[in-house]
């Protein structure tokens, strides 16, 4: 083994990459299911002070968004890793889709990104009260965050099962 | 030197873990495109490729965290010429790429030797290090110079849009 003296059992570090690889998915999508609920329940009583307690809350969210998204890809590439040279190929339909699920993940992060410029943007310069396109855009942001989260989770089922 | 207030922790710390999980799903994504992906995992041990995303989100963090020192991305009339993002992008992207050359070889170097004994790893892989990184340094520099300005190309988009919606939101 390269690592030398060290020797790690294979069948559970593949459980501890696939527990990580899951949690992460669980918090992204339960984050941001919770700050599309959020914003759209402050819809009806706009206030600053709730404007405010949204900022905190995403600017919060967005933090561990990025610890989940590395350790997501990290896991991702661990749980490949596991399947070796019996990874199917592209042009069989699971490395199809593998394709589809990764593209999808790139297009999360490049929106993601954007969402979390915003969120900066508007604390570093001060502006609490959201305008109300403002507001709306931001519940879009989480809510598409949501669909994409969803829709490659979907995919990521649909590859473990097989 | 002034500590960065708390949102510019979290504008480094989103680009970082951006241009880490980019560059990384992007490479997947080109190896399993040309069928190698397979064959490339089957022969690094999973804990040496962990251990190597670890290293290599670390080194990005540390080289965007000192790409952004100084400058104010935030403001609206702050915002830099994409020219200054881009050769900071460059020259941290190529210093990324020999941090991350001289990691790996010492890691992979240390990994490979220890069962040797510890004289074997100094002679052959601690003491000729500075060698090592010389002919390490110039294509690694050049790797992730390269990969360095086109993160600073998708950055500054980024910047520009999320200016555009800032507008919208206030």
């Amino acid at each position: 083994m390269a690592l030398g003296m060290v020797n790690f059992d294979a069948h559970s570090l593949s459980f501890v990459i696939r527990w990580v690889h899951v949690f992460s998915m669980a918090f992204l999508l339960g984050g941001a299911a919770l700050l599309w609920i959020l914003f759209w329940s402050a819809q009806s009583s706009r206030q600053p002070e709730n404007d405010r307690m949204l900022l905190v809350v995403a600017e919060r969210y967005e933090w561990f968004f990025w610890l989940a998204i590395g350790l997501l890809v990290m896991s991702g590439v661990g749980n490949l890793g596991a399947l070796g040279n019996a990874l199917p190929k592209r042009q069989t339909a699971w490395g199809g889709t593998l394709i589809v699920k990764l593209s999808l993940v790139l297009i999360l992060v490049v929106f993601s990104l954007l969402r979390t410029l915003l969120i900066t943007h508007l604390k570093a310069t001060g502006h609490w009260a959201l305008s109300t396109s403002g507001h709306k855009m931001l519940q879009g942001a989480y809510a598409s965050t949501l669909l994409v989260v969803v829709v490659v989770l979907t995919l990521a089922l649909s590859l473990a099962h097989g | 030197m002034a500590e960065s207030p708390p949102t510019d922790r979290l504008l480094v710390w989103s680009l970082a873990t951006f241009h880490t999980g980019l560059f990384v799903t992007c490479l997947v994504i080109v190896l399993h495109w040309n069928g190698t992906l397979g064959d490339l995992l089957h022969n690094l041990n999973t804990l040496i490729g962990l251990a190597l995303f670890v290293v290599l989100w670390c080194t990005t963090w540390w080289c965007t965290r000192k790409a952004l020192r100084g400058i104010t991305l935030l403001t609206p009339a702050g915002l830099l010429p994409s020219g200054e993002l881009l050769s900071r992008g460059t020259a941290w992207g190529g210093v990324n790429g020999i941090l991350f050359a001289v990691i790996l070889f010492l890691g992979l170097g240390i990994s490979s030797t220890i069962s040797k004994g510890l004289t074997a790893v100094l002679m052959t892989i601690v003491l000729p290090v500075p060698l090592y990184a010389l002919f390490l340094s110039i294509p690694a520099f050049f790797i992730g110079g390269m990969v360095g300005v086109l993160l600073a190309i998708v950055d500054s988009t980024l910047l520009a849009i999320s200016q555009r919606l800032f507008h919208v939101c206030k």
